[in-house]
């Protein structure tokens, strides 16, 4: 393959309006320990995950995260990150089939579906922009593509770029 | 070719508009022989009228949608048939699918359901990005224009013999009626001959195929490719090595957008390569390069099925009401380069507009629509069906070759 730059390039850092509504933040911290799914959970979560998803994890360990890659049984590569004290805020996913959204999502897979109604841009791009969740998901011939994150729950100093 | 054309275009598009407006409607009825949906007499055998509409009346109104008519049959039958309207032509998936509210009484029932290979019944679950769809794998011949793929599987979305969904499957919102999928059913033609290809054949993956027991236990399913739904014009006695859609120019908001979809690539007069060139695609992923503000999107990709340009672009504002589309105060002239895998690279002239501005107009045809990928999905570009207005887009198979050059690739 030649260059699959995925999720890089120009992060001009689109100003994030702080919606960082208290309540939401201590809603996803409370995620239920038994939940299967990561975003918005602790940092055992992709443990959980990478079990579930029958993959291999490695951690990589960044200055303001960890990026906990799993690899699935079908090949995708599906990356968490997690504040190294804190909460998992990303998820990306990268393959050719579309991963367990519902593991990755959490608690937050039913605002991606209620969210994910309304919109008019065919069945290969989707796009969510709203106050407590980002996602992007991309499925075109053999390609799944996608990630998500929670504004509120980005550490500081950390660019929408750097999730890939 | 277009200008060739556009005489005997304008007469299907007139009649398909004529025609159109109903439901895919009816039963079962009888089809013997001649013309069938969407292909007029007297128009080149390899060739089909589609158009730009508002989609079928269930579905609440779309925008850059390309949609054609076909009909499908019991296997080896011309008695039980039926022709839907309102199939979405779609070069980003591969495979057939019909919703069963559109099917009609009947006629599900007498196209057989496939099996797994070890006595359960084969269901389907397809994984788009804006949700999924749960059926049965059927058989069924399919006349599209003058030509037929014959026994092919299909998918019946929504088919009440499937069992409850797996929980597998469910990635995002259900989009087994009408409404939510924005169509009676999906013509897959993109470059891959089968919807999951090896991947599905030595593995069983949830989200793809299930064997379903007598109990409506569902499992995952490892199925051989020629097993899988397929691309049907591939199936073709004729012309299957490829399609061209050709639509033409549209400058502004417009209704009614007709154009053709052709069979074959540099088989007949009328599908020869010309003047276009050739940008091979990734044979694992169908995708290939855009180069855009210095910035190169890996992951891009020709789509008939995406209604818009889909590229990230932080100085271009989003619209406030609807943030998965770009409003800029007036239309923005751009320019991005499109690099096949082969090296050949041509620059293109495009133009995103006011989406706010461009919807409220209630056309169905939206030359400059353009949006974000959210979360800066800075590898994806989407070159959707405004790229396709005004020009001959090429999708050449995998596995054959069309006019000298392997498949799979895409041309304009």
């Amino acid at each position: 393959m030649l260059t699959r730059a995925r999720w890089g390039a120009a992060d001009a850092g689109r100003s994030w309006r702080a919606a960082a509504l208290g309540a939401l933040i201590a809603c996803a911290l409370a995620a239920p320990e038994t939940a299967r799914a990561a975003l918005g959970e602790n940092v055992a979560s992709p443990a959980r995950d990478h079990e579930a998803l029958r993959g291999t994890l490695a951690v990589t360990p960044m200055q303001r995260y960890d990026v906990h890659e799993i690899v699935t049984a079908s090949g995708v590569t599906v990356r968490e990150y997690a504040a190294h004290t804190g909460p998992v805020f990303a998820v990306t996913w990268s393959g050719t089939q579309v991963p367990d959204l519902k593991l990755l999502l959490g608690t937050y897979f039913d605002r991606y579906v209620s969210l994910a109604k309304t919109h008019r841009t065919g069945h290969h791009v989707l796009s969510i922009e709203s106050p407590d969740l980002v996602m992007t998901a991309v499925r075109f011939q053999r390609t799944a593509t996608g990630r998500a994150y929670v504004p509120a729950l980005l550490p500081s100093g950390v660019s929408r770029g750097e999730l890939r | 070719m277009r200008h060739a054309w556009t005489g005997l275009l304008l007469v299907i598009v007139g009649s398909l508009t004529a025609c159109g407006g109903g439901n895919s409607s009816g039963g079962v009825f009888n089809f013997g022989g001649g013309g069938n949906g969407g292909s007029g007499a007297g128009y080149g055998a390899n060739t089909l009228a589609v158009i730009v509409d508002g989609g079928p009346a269930a579905a609440g109104g779309t925008v850059n949608m390309l949609f054609t008519t076909v009909t499908i049959c019991a296997p080896h039958s011309t008695r039980n048939c039926q022709t839907i309207d309102h199939v979405q032509v779609d070069t980003g998936s591969t495979g057939f699918r019909v919703l069963a509210s559109a099917l009609g009484n009947g006629l599900a029932a007498q196209l057989p359901q496939a099996g797994d290979g070890i006595g359960n019944a084969l269901d389907e679950c397809v994984q788009f990005a804006d949700g999924y769809s749960w059926g049965t794998v059927r058989t069924a011949d399919l006349n599209i224009g003058s030509e037929t793929a014959a026994a092919v599987p299909i998918q019946v979305i929504g088919d009440a013999a499937a069992p409850a969904v797996p929980a597998s499957c469910v990635t995002g919102p259900q989009e087994n009626s009408v409404q939510s999928f924005g169509a009676n059913a999906i013509l897959g033609i993109g470059n891959f001959l089968s919807d999951c290809g090896m991947a599905c054949e030595t593995s069983a993956i949830a989200g793809t195929y299930y064997g379903c027991d007598s109990s409506a236990n569902c499992l995952p399913a490892a199925i051989p490719v020629a097993q899988q739904l397929q691309n049907p014009v591939s199936l073709f006695a004729a012309d299957y090595n490829g399609v061209i859609i050709s639509l033409p120019d549209v400058t502004a908001p417009s209704a009614n957008v007709g154009g053709t979809l052709i069979f074959g690539i540099g088989t007949q007069p009328d599908n020869a390569l010309g003047n276009a060139r050739i940008y091979t695609v990734d044979s694992n992923y169908g995708t290939l390069n855009t180069l855009y503000r210095g910035s190169q999107f890996g992951s891009s990709f020709l789509d008939a099925g995406s209604s818009g340009y889909f590229f990230t672009d932080n100085t271009i504002p989003t619209c406030a009401d609807q943030p998965a589309f770009y409003c800029p105060p007036s239309a923005l002239l751009l320019n991005a380069t499109i690099q096949g895998m082969n090296g050949a690279m041509t620059d293109i002239a495009f133009a995103a507009g006011n989406a706010d501005v461009d919807f409220a107009t209630n056309a169905e045809a939206l030359p400059n629509l353009a949006g974000p990928t959210a979360s800066n999905a800075a590898d994806v570009f989407d070159w959707g069906l405004p790229f396709f207005y005004g020009r001959d887009v090429y999708v050449a198979f995998e596995g054959g070759s069309a006019a000298g050059v392997a498949g799979p690739w895409v041309g304009f």
